[in-house]
């Protein structure tokens, strides 16, 4: 019986919203511990019940151990806290303090380290670098951050990487410097540009962003060795990606297309899992018999009947989803496991619950 | 100046809540209304276009009568405004062709949010190209970006406080803050984790912003029977039918987890609409089921 932690030491938890996606990957985390690993559970926003189950702290951005109590293993948890991972970044990339400063001060960057697309991806992956590098934990799971397309996350880091590259900074703080005549030409159009966006946005906000770039420039070489050195842990062995998705025609297709940017990238797709599967009924034709004028019975397989219409839709795309995956990637199907997750109890019955569907893979 | 008949209406929720799906039917029932509205997706891809069947570009498509559909972001609304600014076409170009503006625009902080919600209020504001609609209703993002959304012109009107970018910034704020002229709906399940994403939202929205926003809860399930003919009928089926007891079961704990979601956003907002999950239906006609069930006074539109 092989699981999905035995054979790496960092999972990557990603998926759609809205499909449990958080507290899977808690559960995977206590079942992880079950089995005698040391493990750190990362998560972005999490849902304020979550938190408190597993008792991290909204503000604080620690590790905190999780008091799971008879495992042999050891649970951690934190919340990422896009914007103080972003300044402790700035601080150790910065080679003197006053630069630090002045990138920290800056208006802009305040702006961007909370509020830009891109931001939350790129420090979930900072602070997942930070825990593996640190040798705490056989086992690091990042719960990924909410997004519309589940592939953002493959790329959003790149938008960032591409804010700290060299063609702009270079732009902003020397200014065009002509180079042969492709590039003088390329250049005086940068500045025709450049006119454009200050005649809609006054001058105060073009001088602002000068700054910030002009601060950036200079941890440029730091911010693109983290880059690689993140891309290098996303492909390499000991790093599988967990898909977590919702039992529905729209979540199962967007499924299919990270999927294919995960072999393109060359990343490694350990399994996937289907969360909230209906029950399934087959009524038994004696009781059906017995129970022929009994109402509340003909209501229930009334009901029954529009569930099924509702479930013919999506059962038939989850075949093709099924072979689009192919026999070597495991498919979890998991019921829709309606109890409502209070306090690390409840998460450690989900847990108990989810252990058959992940372990019947082995 | 303003166009005070304009209204804007955003709808945010958790991902996978049904958010485009409860913002078409909106729109769909304000147009039913004789109202001229548009539905706008703010992506860079049209989900909605699988949904009716129809393109959906950046330029608004008739879908239905009065009823527009059109998906946006960031970077195109941006090069509207500054076609409209700057006038020479070959400038604005020149601005989108160039890789370094390309990288810029999709990394420069809060200059898309900006942009997105500067065209939102164009026809209140009477700026840009014309924009003659009643009604604005945003498919907007999920909780998290579209706080960032709403913060960004109050972030950008305090770090760039002079100039043409302070001054327009500063006026989306106001707008966005002003129940004349915005309407926000938060949507969720009645679930646990939706319902505590949207009470904090709720409650960030009025203190930050003085928005109080509407809660719509979708896919309340209809079931027949009460908890007391459930129990009934696990009793008939223990020992006979296995996977009937677990949809008994399993029913029984949707209806109390239903019950105790309700409530939960009583407190949240006395005022939370309601919308049944509807089994056989689907794309259009799922939009116009839920369209015929929803009352816009209830919503205060």
């Amino acid at each position: 019986m092989t699981w999905v932690f035995d054979q790496h030491k960092v999972i990557i938890c990603a998926g759609t919203g809205g499909v449990g996606k958080t507290t899977l990957s808690a559960c995977l985390g206590i079942l992880a511990a079950r089995a005698g690993k040391r493990v750190l559970v990362l998560t972005i926003d999490p849902a304020r019940r979550l938190a408190d189950a597993l008792g991290i702290d909204t503000v604080n951005d620690e590790e905190v151990p999780v008091a799971l109590g008879g495992v042999s293993g050891q649970l951690s948890a934190a919340m990422i806290n896009p914007a103080s991972i972003f300044d402790r970044f700035i601080q150790r990339a910065a080679s003197r303090k006053e630069l630090a400063d002045r990138i920290l001060k800056n208006s802009l960057y305040r702006q961007m380290s909370t509020t830009l697309s891109g931001s939350q991806e790129f420090t979930s992956l900072e602070r997942l670098l930070t825990a593996v590098d640190s040798g705490q934990f056989d086992l690091v799971i990042l719960d990924t951050p909410p997004a519309q397309h589940a592939v953002d996350f493959l790329y959003a880091p790149q938008k960032i990487y591409a804010l700290f590259q060299n063609a702009i900074t270079q732009w902003f703080v020397q200014g065009p410097r002509s180079k042969g005549l492709l590039q003088g030409l390329f250049q005086r159009g940068t500045k025709t540009a450049l006119a454009a966006l200050e005649k809609v946005t006054g001058a105060h906000f073009i001088r602002e962003l000068s700054d910030f770039f002009e601060g950036v420039a200079e941890i440029q070489g730091e911010v693109s060795g983290r880059s690689i050195a993140v891309h290098r842990l996303l492909t390499g062995p000991q790093t599988a990606f967990v898909l977590i998705t919702g039992f529905d025609r729209a979540k199962l297709g967007a499924t299919r297309d990270f999927i294919a940017e995960l072999r393109r990238g060359g990343y490694t797709l350990d399994s996937v899992i289907v969360n909230r599967c209906l029950p399934q009924w087959t009524p038994n034709p004696a009781v059906n018999a017995d129970l022929r004028a009994d109402e509340d019975y003909q209501k229930l397989l009334a009901f029954y009947g529009q569930l099924q219409a509702y479930n013919q839709d999506r059962e038939s795309e989850f075949k093709l989803f099924q072979e689009f995956l192919g026999p070597l990637t495991p498919l979890v199907r998991v019921p829709d496991l309606v109890s409502d997750v209070t306090g690390l109890q409840g998460l450690q019955k989900l847990a108990d619950k989810l252990e058959p569907y992940v372990k019947e893979r082995g | 100046m303003t166009n005070s008949n304009q209204r804007v209406v955003f709808v945010t929720g958790k991902g996978g809540v049904g958010k485009s799906t409860v913002a078409a039917a909106l729109a769909y029932r304000a147009a039913q209304d004789g109202r001229r509205v548009i539905l706008v997706e703010l992506a860079e891809q049209s989900y909605l276009r699988h949904l009716l069947n129809i393109e959906v570009g950046f330029r608004p498509t008739e879908w239905r009568e009065r009823l527009h559909v059109a998906c946006w972001d960031g970077a195109t609304c941006l090069r509207e405004y500054l076609k409209h600014y700057v006038r020479i076409d070959a400038v604005v170009d020149l601005f989108f062709n160039n890789m370094v503006m390309k990288t810029f625009i999709q990394a420069a902080p809060a200059l898309k949010e900006i942009s997105i919600l500067g065209k939102a209020t164009s026809g209140i504001r009477r700026v840009g190209p014309t924009f003659e609609y009643d009604l604005v209703v945003i498919d907007a993002f999920a909780t998290g970006h579209f706080r960032a959304l709403l913060r960004a012109p109050k972030g950008l009107a305090e770090a760039v406080q002079f100039g043409p970018m302070g001054d327009q910034t500063r006026q989306i704020d106001q707008l966005l803050r002003d129940p004349r002229h915005t309407s926000t709906f938060i949507v969720t399940l009645p679930e646990d984790l939706p319902i505590s994403e949207c009470g904090d939202l709720r409650r960030d929205l009025a203190s930050e912003f003085g928005i109080q926003a509407r809660v719509i809860c979708n896919k309340l399930w209809d079931i027949p029977l009460d908890p007391t003919a459930l129990l009934r009928l696990s009793r008939h089926l223990a020992g006979r039918d296995s996977s009937g007891l677990e949809l008994v079961n399993y029913l029984d704990v949707v209806e109390e987890r239903q019950r105790q979601a309700l409530q939960t956003l009583q407190a949240i907002d006395p005022k939370f609409v309601t919308l049944t999950q509807r089994f056989a239906e689907v794309g259009e006609n799922l939009i116009a089921s839920l369209a015929e069930r929803v009352r816009l006074s209830d919503l205060g539109l």
